[in-house]
């Protein structure tokens, strides 16, 4: 996963690094930045067994009761 | 035919593609029980509706992206909000795309990872959306007939080994009936929602979209079919014990000497998985672009397809947790979102009327400027 999150760097560096730099558009810079970085942090968390970040998936566990209560008024089977 | 536009034609085939996707091998609405074709063929006039909203918002603002178009409509803060509510299901269709692509590989390289495995699918579907919009319309015109070709062959292949006595009897239960209509009107026809951020690239702009409409028929019939005749191989209980139907329908099937004639159509489910990610993950970028008024897309690209990657894997590390959370949540949230965002812009459009005829709408239309 390490190795991952470096290639994965490297490859953002070297393919987009220079043209963003260049054109300076610091919009462009700022959510470049901002992607890699929420996936470096979420690698690392995952790697490092923390769980400090909020999980999305918790989100979806939230629905999880009102889709089995609609799963079983229709009384379909998953 | 420049990077940034694409024909009627290859808009009809990315459609067929979206519509396809994992759900051919997966089984969408395998939960209502023998009646789960019918319910497919009812969903289908949800899927037929969307189809309709997005067409009818494209005409209304031709050339401007439904992110765009949202914001005009509803006002900045209410436009953004429902947009991000927008691009977040998009990423999370994606994460789903993702593991269902890498867990039917593993079903025949089970020794690759899934670190690797990922990563590899998003960079080979990242360096496709670097060539373009374009590029990516012209893969989908040349994979759809292939798919096409493939999706009939296994599906008279399958045929042989049919019993339909075990579709009978049919409609005892309406509430299933209704239950998997919303399913399958979830997942898989409200994807065609995604199509609403390809259509201001149309190059041909005119009034008829016959070939959006007859494509999407086509993934209609398929999908009945299929469901018909998985049912009828494998059974309404077995259906749902099986992870792969169609595969699981394929393994029955032997012909002389030949075995594993299921490998053969390994082929239909790596393309239509990879085009419907790819799809998605063009949504995807198209939508942030739009989001952020980026000048072009192609730098975000690889941070995107990172980000996914990591999350992914953070998300969804276990199949088992993966099956019992998805299957459940994702037609909800997928109906839920899909049907809301068009059904509200649609709305604001024919309420506002002849008042959103102001200068915005002359500005420039949506490039994909690299």
């Amino acid at each position: 996963m390490v190795e991952l999150i470096i290639v994965f760097l490297l490859l953002i560096c070297i393919v987009e690094g220079p043209g963003v730099i260049k054109r300076r558009e610091w919009k462009e810079i700022l959510v470049v930045s901002s992607f890699s970085l929420l996936a470096v942090l979420y690698g690392l968390d995952y790697v490092l067994r923390l769980y400090l970040l909020p999980d999305p998936k918790s989100f979806i566990y939230m629905l999880l009761p009102l889709a089995e209560q609609i799963m079983d008024f229709f009384n379909l089977s998953h | 035919m420049a990077e940034s536009s694409l024909s009627e034609r290859q808009l009809a085939f990315m459609l067929f593609m979206s519509l396809m996707g994992n759900a051919l091998i997966l089984a969408p609405i395998s939960g209502s029980g023998r009646d789960a074709w019918i319910s497919s063929l009812l969903a289908a006039v949800i899927g037929l509706y969307l189809l309709f909203a997005i067409i009818s918002i494209q005409k209304a603002f031709p050339g401007q992206s439904i992110i765009k178009i949202s914001e005009i409509c509803l006002g900045k803060l209410a436009g953004k909000t429902l947009n991000l509510i927008f691009i977040t299901m998009i990423f999370y269709s994606i994460i789903i795309y993702l593991f269902d692509t890498c867990i039917l590989i593993r079903t025949i390289f089970p020794f690759l990872t899934c670190n690797i495995l990922r990563s590899l699918i998003i960079i080979s579907t990242a360096y496709c959306i670097y060539r373009g919009v374009n590029a990516v319309g012209r893969l989908a015109d040349l994979l759809a007939p292939l798919t096409l070709l493939f999706i009939v062959g296994s599906l008279l292949v399958i045929s042989t080994v049919a019993d339909f006595s075990r579709l009978q009897p049919i409609v005892t239960n309406w509430r299933m009936l209704v239950g998997g209509t919303l399913d399958g009107a979830g997942w898989p026809y409200s994807v065609i929602t995604i199509l609403a951020l390809f259509l201001p690239f149309r190059s041909d702009t005119g009034e008829r979209n016959r070939l959006l409409y007859i494509w999407f028929f086509a993934g209609v019939i398929i999908f009945t079919i299929r469901n018909i005749l998985v049912l009828s191989i494998l059974g309404p209980e077995y259906v749902l014990l099986t992870r792969f139907p169609l595969y699981a329908s394929l393994r029955f099937v032997a012909f002389a000497d030949f075995q594993r004639v299921e490998l053969f159509f390994f082929i239909l489910w790596f393309v239509s998985g990879f085009m419907v990610l790819l799809i998605n993950y063009t949504a995807g970028v198209l939508a942030v672009k739009e989001f952020f008024k980026l000048p072009n897309f192609k730098s975000i690209i690889l941070p995107i397809g990172f980000f996914l990657v990591v999350m992914s894997l953070y998300m969804y590390n276990s199949d088992m947790e993966f099956y019992t959370l998805e299957g459940i949540t994702t037609p909800i949230i997928k109906l839920s979102i899909n049907l809301l965002y068009p059904t509200i812009i649609l709305l604001a459009i024919k309420i506002r009327g002849q008042s959103l005829q102001s200068p915005q709408i002359q500005s420039r239309p949506v490039s994909s400027k690299g």
